[in-house]
């Protein structure tokens, strides 16, 4: 499947990425390829196998839901801009 | 005596005699890094000051009787997207170029408690994506076997530093070998564990599903003993598992009575005439120390590649939707009236590099209202078929084995503008993260005057039988410790 330009617009929007029109060429390009070549997992058969499927990772073990102090101070002290115990963030639309 | 050709036994034996301290071996290594670094551009940091302060409160207690154990004044570098508290963790980005670690990830408080002496933090590819470490943000890594070439990534730096004699072990990071090819290409000895044998808290992560933390080192011993140091469950990592550990014994049983798997030819196409050589090799020699060899096919392992492209670029896209330039991240003058959406794409498309960026746009691509059965859940689907086919390979040999990449060490920026070639790199890696098996690369020879891996894979959380067969066959080959010119 090729990508268009129009494709990487809506992606870029989506993924939060400002992308110059010859990022956007590179880019179409390139994932084209790889897209294509991710394409032959449609044609994979394993209807022979499916019958024995599990997750291929463990599920998770999860600890006591115990509630432990954090470092606030250290947690918001690279945020650019704070006043007191706040951060102060660009506006939200 | 040059204390950086000493494995971590014979440093032990020079602590514990006298004819060494801690504080002599790491300023060799720091000198090292000062004499040698400016060309192998393996480290980000270099952490000098805490590290002698580390090795003098070690050799205190060498003073006061203590008996080196573990990794007792061994000089580790860690890849920078492991934290470590109050120290810069960049993980290869310009988005993250001053974010100082707020905590220590576990794998690095377990070094750190065996009494490790952290030299610094190693390039990596950006994020840890790439086969290159030409990602990264901040400098291209070389390899110490010929400079004009990569080291492999996306853990070139750590591989680097140990093959250059700028740290005596390391730690890197795996999702589709980037612990097993640059160890390949720089030739040592590389563990991807069994998913949910390390923790991965305080990891930066790329996709979470895959992940895992595992070490470098010169020879099968040092690498068992930094894996032991790291390995176990842990209360910060919900993903570990209380798995039996790994007895050290198995490093000595040899290789008489194992079966071993090999691929048949068929599957070998692509691989470089050099690498198939040292390969078929290597597989004499397993076969001269006793083993068994018999040929095993996984029917769907051409496809891990496509499979791991699907997932990864989908877990990578969500986690890092968190480098918005507040929460994490470069920041930049908001505009008047620009909102935070237009905020975040200024700063993401200005301080994240372009493999991030392209693995963005796939992982959101992959994830898509109308693609997610087409890609997404496609790939978990293969992915649960082809971890099936390893479970019946494991039912007819105990251990499987082949080359760990298509190719030795290739020229800088050779595939840096096709990342679909750079993606192939990882053609006999990917697997085992796919199957979530362990796997581990360890020097089988050489072509073109470097180092060619090769590449044992073990049923789940048995990395007992991987080390067994590695240090097996580095016994018999006699290829270990290798010294980069």
């Amino acid at each position: 499947m090729h990508l268009s330009d129009d494709d990487i617009v809506k992606l870029g929007t989506l993924g939060r990425l400002a992308l110059s029109p010859e990022q956007r060429q590179t880019y179409a390009e390139q994932l084209s390829r790889i897209v294509e070549y991710t394409e032959r997992l449609a044609e994979a058969d394993v209807a022979a196998t499916s019958a024995h499927l599990r997750p291929a990772v463990p599920a998770d073990h999860l600890r006591e839901d115990i509630v432990v102090s954090v470092n606030a101070d250290g947690a918001t002290a690279l945020a650019p801009k704070r006043e007191g115990r706040f951060v102060v963030s660009p506006p939200i639309a | 005596m040059d204390p950086k050709r000493l494995t971590i036994t014979e440093l032990h034996a020079a602590y514990e005699n006298g004819s060494l301290t801690v504080e002599a071996v790491t300023s060799a290594y720091l000198d090292s890094i000062t004499h040698q670094d400016g060309k192998i551009k393996a480290y980000l940091s270099v952490l000098a000051t805490a590290a002698i302060e580390q090795a003098e409160a070690l050799d205190r207690r060498l003073a006061a009787g203590e008996k080196p154990a573990g990794l007792f004044g061994v000089p580790v570098a860690i890849k920078d997207n492991l934290c470590l508290v109050g120290t810069r963790t960049t993980a290869g980005s310009k988005i993250l170029e001053n974010y100082i670690a707020p905590y220590t990830a576990t794998v690095v408080q377990r070094l750190i408690d065996a009494g490790a002496v952290i030299l610094g933090k190693t390039n990596l590819d950006e994020f840890a994506m790439g086969s290159s470490t030409e990602n990264s943000a901040f400098q291209k890594t070389t390899n110490p076997w010929d400079t004009t070439r990569v080291p492999g990534g996306s853990s070139g730096g750590s591989a680097a530093a140990v093959a250059a004699g700028e740290a005596l072990v390391a730690l890197g990071s795996d999702t589709g070998g980037s612990i097993r090819q640059p160890a390949s290409f720089c030739g040592l000895v590389g563990l991807k564990p069994t998913y949910g044998r390390v923790s991965r808290a305080g990891v930066v992560a790329l996709a979470s599903s895959l992940d895992q933390v595992g070490p470098f080192a010169r020879n099968v011993a040092d690498a068992f003993r930094l894996f032991q140091t790291i390995a176990g469950q842990d209360g910060a990592d919900a993903t570990t598992v209380d798995a039996p550990r790994v007895d050290a014994a198995s490093l000595t049983k040899g290789l008489q009575g194992m079966r071993v798997g090999v691929l048949p030819d068929a599957d070998m196409k692509g691989v470089d005439p050099g690498v198939a050589e040292r390969v078929a090799d290597a597989v004499r020699t397993l076969e001269k120390a006793g083993a068994t060899i018999v040929p095993v096919t996984i029917p769907h392992a051409q496809l891990c590649l496509a499979i791991y492209a699907l997932i990864v670029t989908s877990e990578s896209s969500s986690n890092l939707a968190r480098y918005d330039g507040l929460r994490y991240g470069t920041t930049l003058e908001p505009k008047p009236q620009e909102t935070f959406a237009a905020y975040t794409t200024r700063v993401r498309g200005t301080a994240l590099g372009a493999e991030p960026q392209r693995r963005t746009l796939l992982g959101t691509y992959a994830l898509s209202k109308g693609y997610a059965d087409q890609f997404y859940h496609r790939a978990h689907q293969l992915q649960a078929a082809v971890a099936w086919e390893f479970d019946n390979a494991f039912k007819i040999v105990d251990v499987l084995f082949g080359p760990t990449s298509p190719s030795v060490a290739f020229p800088l920026g050779e595939k840096a503008n096709d990342p679909l070639t750079m993606y192939l790199s990882d053609i006999f890696t990917a697997p085992a993260n796919i199957a979530n098996v362990p796997a581990l690369s360890l020097p089988i020879g050489f072509s073109q005057k470097l180092p060619v891996g090769g590449q044992f894979v073990g049923p789940r959380f048995r990395e007992d039988v991987v080390f067994r067969a590695a240090a097996a066959f580095e016994t018999e080959s006699g290829i270990t410790n290798l010294v980069a010119p």
